[in-house]
């Protein structure tokens, strides 16, 4: 059963919240925004536009340990999944898709565990889009400007407070309990409705050419020019890959305590731009230019995690554009491919 | 079997010696690991018998080139420790600087250091085994890196760059606020602290293996930037690795 | 920071083994047998690898040596110094501990080579995971139609597992070729490199398999030679390196293309790494 909840209601229910979660939700940080733990209730910004890293990276969290090990007694080694009851709060439908993305890639059999335990340790509370939070983006392009699961609960706008749509049993024993939550009643939908109707219209294509193409044309197009392009002005700076709500490859790292006699052994994001990435022990580097790498990038996402899993892994959140100082842009790579078709 | 530690100091603030006392919690225990035997600035006894060599600042002086000969012979490893050992650090800038104009600059007078010879890095003079980089050292990284040499194995700098940790933090990127910014091209290892504090990675850690200078200096010069200004960034702490702009003769 | 160790998490952990012996092969290469703690048993093919962990230094991935048919109680790998790892495993001695996890990949397919005559092509460090096949070849030797081994080193004191070539040789249903690239006295076998051991190579072609292990630089050139002695595509079976990490798919080293190389391969198809543009 949907909910509703008035805008000076919101404040006491992040409050009840904070009582039993650990609730991350996004706060400014200077002119932009980032998913931050709570400390106050009212820290939580409903409207913002795209944070810096994407909320998943609560659920994939940098430097996880995964193991603990004694260095006298091997047999003493445990592996350790460190699981804490967490809100994800707010959370737009472009990063709810891509942690659908990584919910579906990380529980392919020999699954990660560690992001299991915790994804399951994580309630997500949506927040609906009415209008494009950025220009570029491709959101729209990737069908991920709504998000139609993967929340427990999503609240959309609809002027005269929130609506609050039920996806989980988790969700509804959170809105549930609740006080500053109404039942949903008929008008409360009509509102939705055409509060979505309304927003959709304020989206817009940046990728001219079907979609549904872009996996085969970039197959085609292998050997194009424009990775040596992009490549010469690439820093392998590994931006893209640490920003991006479905990147998921790390190193692990052993640390070991100043005593030298316990260690961790940790789980470090990675990036496939880094120049080290495929560079094996003997020295020998199985993606040596930065040009290979950054196809190998649009490639992962648009034609391998398709040809995978059905669906191309990028959700078209604009992070990897925006963090490009060096202003390589997927919108214009696939633009660029788009075209292709046509030469 | 505690492998003998001598810790040593050209020219330099001594900042990088200072960090390993900063290691204040994890002090007791290293001592357990290692022994110190020559360390100036915590201890009076001078041990020659010293295996491994940590050799903090740069060389300005000719008589400091037999001083850090000795300890080379004397030492098994030999670390240049901090950016003033590694890269030559912010003492370079002396190099592409007239003597008077520096000295009357620092110290208002120019009748001083009549020996002082253009600086050069630990490497240039004896060689180098391992390099701790960074102004000042992170002192994490340097007790990780005693701890692999008590283990036997060759420490591991990342060789990555900067811009992994930054990211990672959730910084808002310098560069993209038209700020100038050297950590794209820059080794990581300092979990981007000064970016984190908004303030310029000036590449103290010195460049990554296989830096996309070029890249970088071009996106610069786009951001209105000039070829002197960018050049002078790289100078600060990179100033003997060469780096000059697009169309000047060593392009 | 609370740890917690659950009943899950499994995956990463390695299960503790030991060194029961321990053979010195060339100056950059020693053979570990290793015996997995509280009678557990390694089940596996030839050419899975596990990944080995020293605890505080790290993991790599090590092709086993020795074959599923030698032994249940124990397997080997054969360790070269490349790295820090591998370094500090060669100063281990027997009855030291280490971290074991797998076996990953998937190894070669015995119910393909069945019945078929078999070229085995191992340039370097490539003899560790064939001797793996060749052994299992050899415990079932009539099984299989002609089997012709091809080895290939640097120098001869390079060449790895000296011992079993030994055997192979004096073994009447195997032929065995060695090269160098630099021959040392007292070397009497050839010198050159390693195709040009493919004169020797007499097989039916319709009904023959290749199996190549060798450093990336050798494929080109031996799956050619494979080919023009008129064996299918899908009958040369390859096994590549990548660096690895993970070992179950997640980490993204060894991606080679949309494969994930610690779990589609290593071991793949001539057939399907033509089709991978960044596998050979």
């Amino acid at each position: 059963m949907d909910r509703t909840i008035k805008y000076d209601g919101v404040e006491g229910f992040i409050a009840r919240l904070m009582d039993n979660y650990d609730v991350i939700a996004p706060v400014p940080r200077e002119d932009r925004f980032v998913f931050d733990l709570l400390t106050e209730p009212s820290g939580a910004v409903m409207e913002y536009g795209t944070t810096l890293l994407p909320p998943v990276k609560w659920i994939y969290r940098n430097n996880e340990p995964l193991l603990k090990f004694d260095l006298e007694d091997i047999e003493k080694t445990k592996a350790v999944i460190d699981v804490r009851q967490q809100v994800l709060l707010f959370v737009h439908p472009c990063d709810i898709n891509a942690i659908n993305i990584m919910d579906e890639v990380l529980a392919e059999e020999p699954a990660d565990e560690n992001y299991l335990a915790i994804r399951r340790a994580t309630v997500i509370i949506g927040y609906e889009c009415l209008t494009p939070c950025r220009e570029d983006t491709l959101c729209y392009d990737k069908g991920c400007h709504y998000a139609d699961r993967g929340y427990d609960v999503i609240f959309t706008d609809i002027g005269s407070g929130f609506y609050v749509r039920v996806e989980t049993g988790r969700g509804k024993e959170i809105v549930g309990g609740d006080p500053s939550f109404r039942k949903a009643v008929y008008d409360d939908r009509i509102a939705l409705m055409l509060r979505r109707d309304e927003g959709g219209l304020r989206f817009g294509r940046a990728v001219a050419g079907e979609m549904g193409k872009l996996s085969h044309l970039l197959k085609e197009n292998y050997d194009d020019d424009i990775w040596d392009v992009k490549g010469e002005r690439c820093l392998s700076c590994g931006a893209c890959n640490i920003v991006c709500p479905t990147c998921y490859c790390f190193d692990t790292v052993d640390e070991i305590g100043s005593d030298m006699r316990e260690g961790c052994r940790y789980r470090r994001w990675d990036g496939c731009q880094l120049e080290g990435f495929c560079k094996v022990a003997s020295g020998e580097n199985f993606r040596d230019s930065a040009a290979a790498r950054i196809r190998h990038r649009v490639f992962k996402k648009e034609v391998y995690l398709k040809k995978r899993f059905g669906r191309s892994g990028c959700v078209g959140c604009g992070r990897c554009i925006d963090s490009c100082m060096a202003g390589i842009s997927i919108i214009d790579i696939f633009n660029h491919i788009m075209e292709k078709r046509h030469a | 079997m505690r492998p003998k530690i001598g810790v040593f100091s050209f020219t330099s603030c001594e900042g990088c010696q200072l960090q390993v006392l900063n290691l204040e919690d994890e002090l007791l225990h290293l001592i357990e690991q290692v022994e110190f035997v020559n360390f100036r600035e915590m201890m009076s006894e001078k041990g020659e018998n010293y295996e491994i060599a940590f050799v903090e600042g740069s060389i300005t002086r000719e008589s400091e080139e037999g001083d850090l000969e000795r300890i080379r012979n004397k030492a098994g490893i030999l670390v240049a420790f901090g950016a003033c050992a590694h890269i030559g650090g912010i003492n370079v800038l002396k190099n592409v600087c007239p003597k008077d104009m520096w000295l009357t600059a620092t110290y208002g007078r120019r009748d001083l250091f009549s020996d002082t010879i253009p600086v050069k890095r630990i490497k240039d003079v004896v060689d180098v085994d391992y390099v701790l980089p960074g102004c000042p050292i992170d002192k994490e990284e340097f007790l990780r890196f005693v701890q692999a040499l008590v283990l036997e194995i060759e420490p591991r700098l990342p060789d990555y760059p900067v811009c992994v940790e930054c990211r990672s933090r959730g910084n808002i990127c310098l560069v993209e606020q038209g700020r100038w910014c050297l950590g794209s091209v820059t080794r990581a290892g300092c979990d981007a602290i000064c970016p984190t504090y908004r303030d310029n990675c000036t590449g103290c850690r010195g460049l990554t293996e296989d830096p996309n200078i070029k890249s970088l200096f071009n996106i610069l010069l786009e951001k209105g930037f000039t070829r002197e200004q960018i050049e002078s960034k790289f100078g600060l702490f990179n100033g003997l690795e060469g780096i000059s702009g697009p169309g000047s003769t060593e392009d | 920071m609370s740890l917690s160790a659950g009943g899950y998490g499994q995956n990463m952990l390695p299960v503790a083994a030991t060194i029961t012996g321990i053979d010195r092969l060339t100056d950059k290469d020693c053979v570990f047998s290793i015996r997995l703690s509280k009678g557990g048993i390694l089940r596996f093919r030839a050419s899975q690898f596990v990944i080995l962990s020293l605890f505080g230094i790290g993991e790599a991935p090590i092709s086993i040596s020795s074959s599923p048919l030698d032994s249940e109680k124990s397997f080997e790998l054969c360790i070269r110094v490349v790295g820090n790892l591998t370094r500090a495993v060669h100063r281990l001695s027997v009855g030291d501990k280490v971290g074991i996890r797998g076996p990953y990949g998937n190894g070669f397919p015995m119910e393909r080579i069945e019945g078929r005559d078999v070229v085995i092509v191992a340039g370097g460090l490539g003899l560790a995971p064939l001797r793996s096949l060749i052994r299992h070849v050899i415990h079932e030797r009539d099984r299989y139609g002609r089997v012709i081994v091809l080895i290939g080193a640097k120098r001869p004191q390079d060449i790895l597992f000296k011992e079993d070539i030994l055997l192979w040789e004096a073994n009447p249903s195997i032929e065995v070729h060695l090269t160098v690239d630099v021959a040392v006295p007292p070397w009497d076998k050839h010198v050159g490199v390693i195709t040009k051991l493919f004169r020797y190579v007499d097989v039916d072609s319709l009904n023959a398999v290749a199996a190549v292990v060798g450093p990336p630089i050798m494929y080109r050139f031996v799956v050619s030679e494979i080919l023009n002695k008129g064996l299918f595509e899908g009958n040369i079976y390859l096994s590549l390196e990548r660096r690895m990490r993970c070992g179950i798919g997640k980490c993204g080293h060894c991606q080679i293309n949309g494969i994930y190389l610690c779990q589609d391969g290593p071991v793949l198809s001539y057939m399907e790494a033509r089709k991978l543009k960044e596998a050979l």
